[in-house]
């Protein structure tokens, strides 16, 4: 069974900007759920699709680095201060918030997941769907990573990190599915694996890797930007027919390998 | 799609309020035991006391380093390898994959940095690198000296039962020759807090599927299970427990925090357990439900299992919640075990708590005090999470 990379988005939180027909949905949601739920219909709309499907055979499985711990501080603020949480911040503090978000707008009735790791958060994820497709229960998957972050976590890399560049919040959304199309036309995945290693949990704060395309390689230093930078080659590189993507960090490796025809 | 390679489960362990192990757990919760204490002393807001399950500290390893969630996990899997007659040095051979859910242990939420930071008076970093060295299933990875997949499922509380889904895959597909599954939480300020503002916490004993149930009772502990790919286990000739026969998930798409009233979600994902099983409902000798003692939980679960049509004359169908709380991410994995075991038992003991059972559902749990034997080996273990996530697990016994 061929897996394809249907549609791919991304976008960083300075360039949110959440549609009309999403507004009602997200009037109370904090960012990392308004990331995912964008990201998502962006993907939808790139795939040329409707946000309003049913899509009863659709999985979600959402990667993340750190989770919602700006909103978690913000409870943590209420409990310190001996108030009453507030239900609507506790709601949205589940790490898996934001996919009950995007199942509840999207209408997704397949599996929902969350998955969450210092490294490689959404090639784990990557991994995971492919294998609930390949397993038949699902023959279309989104494939998140979202991260906001924190001031706090912002504060510690100013201390501990060699690079103090701020992290930039973002998602980055694919939308897989059990190949349908004509051979050609949309990059499958043809080879995967991921090989971690012992690393310093100081390192984690600096996030340096190497992502290296085929035709180049970018030096990146933040826990988004592998994704976003192999996301972005496959909207910009059509022309490509191979896509051998090799992402190389202190926690390990990841090899990806997309094929067309 | 392909056929896929039974799974065998080689080992389990637990560890929760019940007990320090599976068996004193299983023995305790057959003889009814509530095993909670009164918490307040800041877990919750104001004067508000509550029952909560607590594991004693002298049933977890002393490891200064780990965090207590960490100490669950270890707890649980050091049984569950003693009872597959592994040792550490047997597992680094192997291809060893660890899935894992939790809620509270991949959070940060150390106070006293997080007062000395607010306040600028610039914390002391050993919290914030202890967070950073935390991740529950990259630890137990190193700890146990292993290689393999790994994933942190944060899937709430269904996460126990949806690693425990992951690590079955990854077995059928051949990422790993043995896998960890289950889940670990401790208890924390933080879900005591906000459980409590959401007004899901009863301040008297928990009471699922009962009439005069008040809401759920939270606890800690973990539950996990040691697979393997049938076909290994009989050429390493190992003992075998039980199989995870099939595993299901499925969204409400109803709502962000509430399950759907008729749990439709969950009737999917019950549909799927069983297809990937390969087993028909009638076969199903008895449901753990996740039966959290919610009045929105347990009339979801209820109208689903009705919906599916299962009988409650012939499928029994508890929660034994009442014996450990409800533990969140380690939820799963320890209703997994106790479902083996009750299957390989051939018994099922009534939902502690439940004296009256709710006389408006669709169908009828068993109360409290009652025991039900039975012959057939197949049952299901089944959560419900925040953000309408579904998911079921149909386990075989082996008898033993």
């Amino acid at each position: 069974m061929r897996i394809s990379v249907r549609a791919v988005s991304g976008h960083y939180l300075e360039d949110l900007c959440i549609p009309a027909e999403l507004s009602r949905y997200l009037r109370r949601a904090d960012t990392f759920i308004q990331l995912a739920v964008v990201a998502a219909f962006q993907t939808f709309l790139a795939a040329g699709e409707g946000y309003q499907n049913t899509h009863d055979d659709c999985g979600l499985i959402l990667g993340t680095t750190f989770g919602t711990m700006e909103t978690n501080f913000e409870v943590l603020d209420q409990i310190v201060a001996g108030q009453q949480a507030s239900p609507i911040l506790f709601s949205h503090s589940v790490f898996n918030a934001a996919v009950g978000y995007m199942a509840t707008i999207f209408k997704i009735r397949g599996c929902a997941l969350t998955v969450t790791d210092f490294s490689f958060p959404f090639f784990r994820a990557l991994q995971e769907a492919s294998l609930a497709l390949q397993s038949g229960t699902i023959t279309r998957c989104l494939v998140l990573q979202v991260e906001t972050y924190s001031t706090l976590l912002q504060d510690a890399r100013k201390t501990h990190s060699v690079d103090t560049h701020p992290w930039n919040p973002g998602a980055v959304c694919w939308l897989l599915e059990t190949e349908r199309e004509e051979p050609g036309t949309t990059f499958h995945l043809d080879h995967f694996e991921i090989d971690t290693c012992t690393c310093d949990p100081l390192d984690f704060l600096s996030y340096h890797e190497t992502v290296d395309l085929g035709n180049r390689v970018e030096n990146t230093c933040a826990p988004l930007a592998a994704a976003m930078v192999i996301g972005d080659e496959i909207s910009c590189g059509k022309d490509r027919n191979v896509l051998d993507c090799k992402v190389e960090g202190v926690s390990g490796k990841v090899r990806i390998i997309l094929k067309k025809g | 799609m392909r056929d896929l390679l039974p799974i065998t489960v080689i080992g389990y362990g637990c560890v929760s309020a019940a007990g320090r192990n599976a068996e004193i757990a299983s023995e305790n919760i057959r003889a009814g035991v509530a095993a909670h204490v009164p918490v307040a002393d800041g877990f919750f807001p104001g004067d508000f006391t509550a029952p909560c399950f607590l594991v004693r500290n002298e049933w977890l390893p002393a490891i200064s380093r780990f965090n207590r969630t960490i100490l669950l996990a270890l707890a649980a899997i050091k049984e569950a390898l003693g009872r597959a007659e592994m040792s550490v040095a047997d597992l680094q051979k192997k291809r060893v994959g660890i899935a894992l859910g939790t809620t509270v242990g991949c959070t940060f939420h150390n106070e006293e940095y997080y007062r000395q930071w607010k306040d600028g008076t610039g914390p002391d970093s050993g919290p914030l690198f202890t967070y950073l060295a935390s991740n529950i299933s990259h630890v137990v990875q190193e700890y146990l000296g292993v290689k393999g997949p790994r994933l942190v499922i944060t899937n709430a509380c269904a996460s126990g039962t949806d690693a425990i889904g992951v690590a079955k895959r990854w077995l059928e597909y051949g990422l790993c020759d043995i896998a960890i599954g289950g889940g670990a939480d401790e208890l924390s300020r933080v879900a005591c807090h906000g459980f409590k503002s959401l007004m899901l916490v009863s301040r008297e004993e928990c009471r699922p599927f009962d009439r005069d149930r008040k809401g759920l009772s939270l606890g800690e502990g973990s539950g996990v299970v040691l697979l393997e790919t049938e076909k290994n286990t009989l050429a390493g000739k190992k003992n075998i427990y039980g199989w995870i026969r099939g595993y299901g998930i499925a969204g409400d798409a109803h709502h962000p925090t509430a399950p759907d009233p008729e749990g439709r979600g969950l009737q999917q994902a019950l549909g799927k357990a069983l297809s990937n099983s390969g087993v028909t409902s009638e076969i199903i000798s008895m449901i753990n439900a996740h039966g959290t003692g919610t009045p929105a939980n347990d009339l979801a679960e209820t109208n689903a299992l009705a919906a599916m049509g299962f009988d409650s004359a012939t499928v029994p169908v508890v929660s034994t919640k009442g014996a450990t709380g409800h533990t969140l991410g380690a939820a799963g994995g320890l209703e997994a075990v106790f479902t083996l075991m009750a299957l390989n038992k051939g018994e099922v003991t009534g939902t502690i708590g439940c004296r009256n059972p709710d006389p408006k559902f669709a169908f009828q749990v068993l109360p409290a005090a009652q025991n039900v034997s039975f012959t057939g080996r197949i049952g299901i273990s089944q959560s419900l999470a925040f953000g309408g996530s579904n998911s079921a697990l149909v386990i075989e016994g082996a008898g033993v």
